[in-house]
């Protein structure tokens, strides 16, 4: 389990981080949204110990990162938004290497580079040199080079930067697959369509400050109180208003020409009288569908863009 | 101390630089300019064995020290500049530092890598060592490893200030220009001087160039016989010289503590419209 409590770390007068704090459970894949300079790379910074905070901490399955870095180390995969790969090497001796830091004892490293560059689909480029490797390959690598000893936690820094449509789907279906191992995934990225695919959790994070964290259901719930419908009709909406305002449940109608947006708090039975009265009403109804806000949305509604 | 030792040498995963530097010289994957200085180092090599077989007694043991000190001058930097700014340059810098090594560990791991490399040189240079005190009729073999023991010591300093140095940069050529510069200004620009300027005062020639490795070997030095000034040489020098490759150690490693917490991309602070 992943505690990050209360984490702040100052430069001189600037507040990068201002005590964020969340809990993550084990097969949780979290999604970090914020614009550039919101403080997500130095939150991830603080966790991988490449950073002491200034106050606050974050507790990985009991070891402190103030405390016990060595064993926080241990623990963690870190993806920097860099690829930072030796070039004059092969594949399987850039993730040789790596385990050997990590203390993956001589005679299991053979298995375990077999084990990653299978999971990460790289088997068939063991021997090829790192430099030959396309941009979604490198990244991959990055990512094997991340899981050499089974760490708990993984934290990754914008791993879909500059990656193709194709190479950010394979690497999608991948960072599941690490959540279905049982792994907490952290990963930062701009994409938010993307991240609300696959993160079961996601905080957004603006001025070093996180503006909402839960589930990606949740948090868009919560700032879509009422359900709001679009309607387009082949008249002009202005006539619907005073009919569809007398069906218990609307609560606001706003029209647009031949589009109408109704806010509505009600149930099943009078969702159905809105259909049901523009179609009696002979408004002509062309469709009517509930509009939907998504995680990009959410974002936009509760960020200003502002950096420290 | 044992510890140290244990967490440093023994059992310091960095130790895994040892056989980097072996691929990153010897194997397939060697780049140009690798394959060229183990071409040269071999080239010097064999053509010191060939010259010692031609011209028998009349190459004298300590030709062939000096010879080998002023190629570990130029190979230890070539080696080892990169060592900490080729990592912040190609950013693997961070890699290393969330893996569970110690940054000290990981200065000794690239130093060990390094050195494994030159004693292997070291090692190999014996041959038209031993070949050209064949040849001599007398041969003070105690002076002879003092001089052996200077200029390994004096190769471990130089490898130690290119890893100080390679700590304090950012670019790996910018930290091999520094170290070959000072090189060069202390090896020979101030030898050059010295002996221009202050002449046959020996005494203030000692003073400037006691440090100086190639002064040393030019002494026709015997430690133990204690025999004039000379015996201020060799051994004084070994111990100053691995002195300062530990102090030089430790300095690259206390510049990577503070080069942590850095802030490279500060935003400045926004000027009122009206100023």
């Amino acid at each position: 389990m992943l505690e990050v409590k209360k984490l702040r770390k100052e430069y001189g007068g600037l507040t990068a981080v201002n005590g964020v704090s969340f809990e993550l459970q084990p097969g949780d894949i979290f999604g970090f949204i914020g614009s550039n300079g919101a403080g997500k790379t130095t939150t991830i910074r603080m966790i991988s110990t490449l950073l002491e905070p200034t106050s606050g901490t974050a507790i990985l399955n009991g070891h402190d990162v103030r405390k016990d870095p060595m064993a926080i180390r241990r623990s963690i995969g870190y993806m920097p938004d860099f690829f930072g790969l030796y070039d004059d090497v092969k594949v399987w001796e850039y993730l040789d290497f790596f385990a050997a830091l990590y203390e993956v004892p001589p005679r299991d490293r053979p298995g375990v580079i077999d084990n990653v560059l299978e999971l990460t689909d790289l088997t068939v480029k063991r021997d090829a040199f790192v430099q030959s490797l396309s941009r979604g390959m490198q990244q991959r690598l990055c990512l094997a080079r991340c899981l050499v000893h089974d760490p708990a936690l993984l934290l990754l820094d914008e791993p879909a930067s500059g990656l193709d449509p194709r190479a950010r789907s394979e690497l999608k279906e991948l960072i599941v697959e690490l959540g279905r191992m049982g792994k907490i995934v952290i990963v930062s990225s701009h994409i938010l369509p993307e991240l609300a695919d696959f993160c079961n959790t996601v905080g957004i994070i603006e001025r070093g400050e996180m503006l909402a964290f839960g589930g990606v259901n949740e948090i868009v719930r919560s700032m879509q109180p009422v359900r709001a419908f679009k309607a387009s009709l082949i008249r002009d909406g202005e006539g619907a208003i005073p009919t569809l305002t007398r069906i218990p449940g609307v609560l606001k109608v706003e029209s647009n020409e031949s589009d109408l947006r109704i806010e509505f708090e009600g149930s099943k039975e009078q969702q159905a009288e809105i259909a049901k009265a523009l179609v009696e009403g002979g408004f002509g109804l062309l469709g009517l569908r509930e509009e939907e806000t998504n995680l990009e949305d959410v974002f936009l509604k509760l960020t200003t863009g502002a950096v420290n | 101390m044992m510890q140290h030792y244990r967490r440093l040498i023994k059992e310091n995963p960095m130790k895994i630089e040892i056989s980097r530097f072996q691929r990153r010289f010897f194997s397939a994957s060697a780049t140009l300019a690798n394959r060229a200085m183990v071409l040269l180092v071999v080239t010097s090599f064999v053509g010191l064995c060939l010259i010692v077989l031609t011209f028998g007694a009349a190459i004298n043991p300590t030709a062939i020290i000096f010879t080998q000190t002023m190629l570990f001058c130029a190979f230890g930097p070539m080696m080892l500049h990169g060592a900490v700014a080729g990592e912040r340059e190609r950013r693997s810098w961070e890699l290393l530092l969330v893996a569970p090594v110690t940054k000290g560990q990981i200065v000794v791991g690239k130093f060990l890598g390094a050195m494994a490399l030159l004693v292997a040189g070291a090692v190999a240079m014996l041959a038209p060592l031993v070949l050209s005190t064949f040849y001599q009729k007398q041969i003070d073999v105690s002076s002879l490893l003092i001089k052996e023991l200077v200029s390994i010591s004096f190769c471990m300093l130089v490898c130690s200030w290119t890893i100080f140095i390679s700590s304090r940069v950012n670019r790996p050529l910018m930290a091999l220009g520094v170290i070959l510069g000072t090189e060069f200004v202390l090896l020979a620009v101030v030898p050059a001087l010295v002996s221009t300027m202050v002449g046959s005062d020996r005494i203030s020639q000692i003073f400037i160039l006691y440090l100086n490795p190639f002064d040393v070997l030019s002494k026709g030095t015997n430690l133990f016989s204690g025999e004039s000034i000379d015996s201020f040489y060799g051994v004084t020098q070994l111990c100053i010289y691995l002195v300062f490759t530990v102090l030089f150690l430790i300095y690259a490693e206390k510049t990577l503590h503070f080069a942590d917490n850095d802030v490279k991309f500060l935003p400045k602070p926004k000027e009122d419209a009206g100023s």
